[in-house]
């Protein structure tokens, strides 16, 4: 249970890291 | 402050821009894929590499796929040291016995060791086996900081190409920085702290017979006093030489045992300790050579470094005074320099490094986001322990990180030229580039993450007395501070600890494991696309009305604008903290 708590939270960081590659991507003005 | 202690200062000042020049300048051969004289040994083993990889040095990424694919490295790297820590008790190399690492110990050393960190909330020696020591831990203080080194060089790459829409190959740079860069320099620095009486070896521990048994006191379980005689002593060992050469040159910092370079298995001697000294700064200070040159601009290099030295050398002097000051409470001790003692305060510090080699480490440590320490920093006066809190709260941009100071301080110099191109009204330019809408809201993004995580978690930390305080062992201001440096250090990614904070509970693992890889990737991640997009630009010609970035008042620009962005951001915290204990400590109050 802990193990996938602990999983769950770093996979959850790199999602995150993975969106915000998208999000500063679609910024108007920003290189495609 | 005696003169010998301003000597050292100055001959380690000298040592550092003496090796800046020309590691700077192969650094430039490495990553341009030129011809170095490595090449014989290590392009073979990197060819092997990436055929055994499927990777293809020549295809060139985008900003987006440099930064998902440094994303995929430390994520699938950062599992593998999670799943080695958890499975240590039944793995190989693992002499003492030791068990596996908790869940959320686990998972915030993993993050900490990803992320350049090196934040350690377990005492190494009684947690770590040798084998999660070396391939767990040692690995990512290549890898870390060979990533540190691959984007920084994309950083570069940015400002120097013009109508591209890329930065270069992540896994080239990343193969290129640690076996041209960081293998032979760590390899050489290991043999040398050998040489002086690093321990290098996988034996079990020893057990030494105390020439004078000492009788100790502990608390027993049920709360109460319990004395023994104690008769023998347990001596760690372990691969320490091999790990400590990259824990200075990667600027990471994580100790073999818990007391860092304090200890004399991991710095020995007075050579040691300025070997360590410099090899912090060392790749950072060379960066700015390779700016310079990959650029076509040496002079805008040595501009940032004449930034980077300022601010160094204005930490050194406070810090150094403020601990060659007497405790204003030790009433009736003598506490001045004189051929028996060093003076000052000494409390934490090792008598045979004294104040001078104490303060200058603890500079150097936190404006470079290593971490490592041969005092303790809590002990540290409150002016004197505000200096390297100060240093991280700038943003480890003080020479920084491998790789990460200097795209860090590159962050500032885009602000400072947005600056001074608002005062005078025309529009901003950095190196033929001009810096738009989306530069900006980049390069505040980048700044704006880093006190947002550090003052949010320590705010919400300070409002749960189960959770933030309870792990305080002093309170008032100084414990304010404890708290705030665990925050800085995490989000900085430096990783040196206040003390007096026992952060090895589910809330600290978890949220300084959070603030650990937001300070790192969520700052990345802006960093890459403000990159990307200067890659794409047009040049435009230097004109009269451009703002030069190779002068001397350049310099005083940024390092103001660095000053100024980190005291409006931070002094409010600060003067509730080491500000407030040193009037307090005055009037006669200590926590």
């Amino acid at each position: 249970m802990a193990d996938a708590l602990a999983l769950l939270t770093m996979a959850l960081l790199v999602a995150v890291g993975l969106l915000y590659v998208a999000g500063c991507r679609r910024l108007k003005g920003g290189p495609r | 402050m005696t003169l010998n202690g301003w000597l050292q200062i100055a001959l380690f000042l000298a040592v550092v821009l003496a090796l800046a020049k020309p590691l700077g300048l192969y650094m430039v051969r490495v990553f341009e894929r030129r011809g170095t004289w490595l090449d014989p040994v290590l392009a073979p083993c990197e060819r092997l590499l990436y055929r055994a990889t499927g990777v293809q040095p020549d295809e060139e990424m985008r900003w987006n796929g440099y930064a998902a694919a440094m994303l995929a490295f430390s994520a699938v790297s950062m599992a593998l040291t999670y799943a080695i820590e958890r499975l240590q008790g039944v793995l190989l190399a693992n002499p003492q016995g030791l068990h596996g690492v908790p869940a959320d110990l686990a998972m915030n050393t993993a993050i900490s060791f990803t992320t350049n960190t090196n934040w350690q909330s377990y005492t190494p020696e009684t947690t770590m086996s040798y084998l999660t020591q070396m391939l767990g831990l040692a690995t990512h203080n290549f890898w870390s900081a060979a990533v540190g080194l691959a984007l920084a060089v994309a950083f570069i790459r940015g400002i120097a190409r013009r109508e591209t829409r890329t930065l270069g190959n992540f896994w080239v740079d990343l193969t290129r920085g640690t076996l041209w860069v960081l293998l032979p320099l760590s390899a050489v620095f290991a043999l040398v702290l050998v040489s002086q009486g690093v321990v290098q070896n996988l034996r079990p521990y020893t057990l030494a017979k105390l020439v004078q048994p000492q009788t100790v006191t502990t608390t027993g379980a049920d709360g109460r006093p319990v004395t023994t005689n104690a008769t023998t002593q347990t001596l760690a060992q372990g691969p320490v030489a091999s790990q400590e050469a990259i824990k200075m040159l990667g600027t990471n910092g994580g100790g073999f045992f818990n007391a860092n370079s304090a200890h004399p298995f991991e710095n020995p001697t007075p050579l040691t300790n300025f070997l360590q000294l410099v090899s912090i700064f060392l790749i950072p200070a060379a960066l700015t050579v390779t700016l310079g040159r990959m650029v076509g601009s040496p002079r805008h290099g040595w501009a940032v470094l004449g930034a980077m030295v300022v601010l160094w050398f204005a930490g050194v002097v406070v810090c150094f005074w403020a601990e060659s000051q007497p405790n204003p409470l030790l009433h009736g001790v003598d506490q001045h320099v004189s051929l028996t003692q060093p003076g000052g305060n000494m409390e934490g510090k090792e008598v045979r490094f004294g104040i001078a080699n104490s303060a200058l480490f603890a500079t150097v440590t936190t404006d470079a986001s290593c971490g490592a320490v041969n005092s303790m920093h809590d002990s540290f006066t409150p002016l004197g322990g505000m200096v390297p809190l100060v240093n991280i709260l700038l943003g480890e941009i003080v020479f920084g990180g491998v790789g990460a100071g200097l795209y860090g301080m590159l962050i500032f110099v885009v602000v400072a030229v947005f600056i001074a191109g608002l005062m005078v009204g025309r529009t901003p330019e950095y190196l033929g580039k001009k810096i738009e809408a989306y530069d900006v809201q980049m390069a505040m993004l980048y700044l704006l993450i880093f006190p947002l995580a550090i003052l949010g978690f320590a705010a919400v930390a300070v409002l749960m007395p189960n959770l933030g305080l309870a792990a305080l062992t002093n309170h008032g201001p100084h414990g304010l501070s404890e708290i705030l440096y665990a925050y800085a250090s995490a989000t900085g990614n430096n990783g040196s600890a206040f003390a007096g904070l026992s952060p090895n509970t589910p809330w600290y693992n978890v949220s300084l494991g959070i603030a650990m890889f937001a300070g790192r990737f969520f700052m990345i991640v802006p960093m890459l696309a403000l990159a990307g997009n200067l890659a794409g630009k047009k040049l435009v010609p230097e004109t009269a009305g451009t703002f030069p970035v190779t002068t001397p008042l350049f310099t005083v620009l940024l390092t103001g604008v660095i000053l100024i962005v980190g005291a409006l951001t931070f002094f409010p915290v600060l003067s509730l903290g080491p500000v407030l204990e040193h009037l307090l400590l005055h009037a006669g109050h200590t926590f």
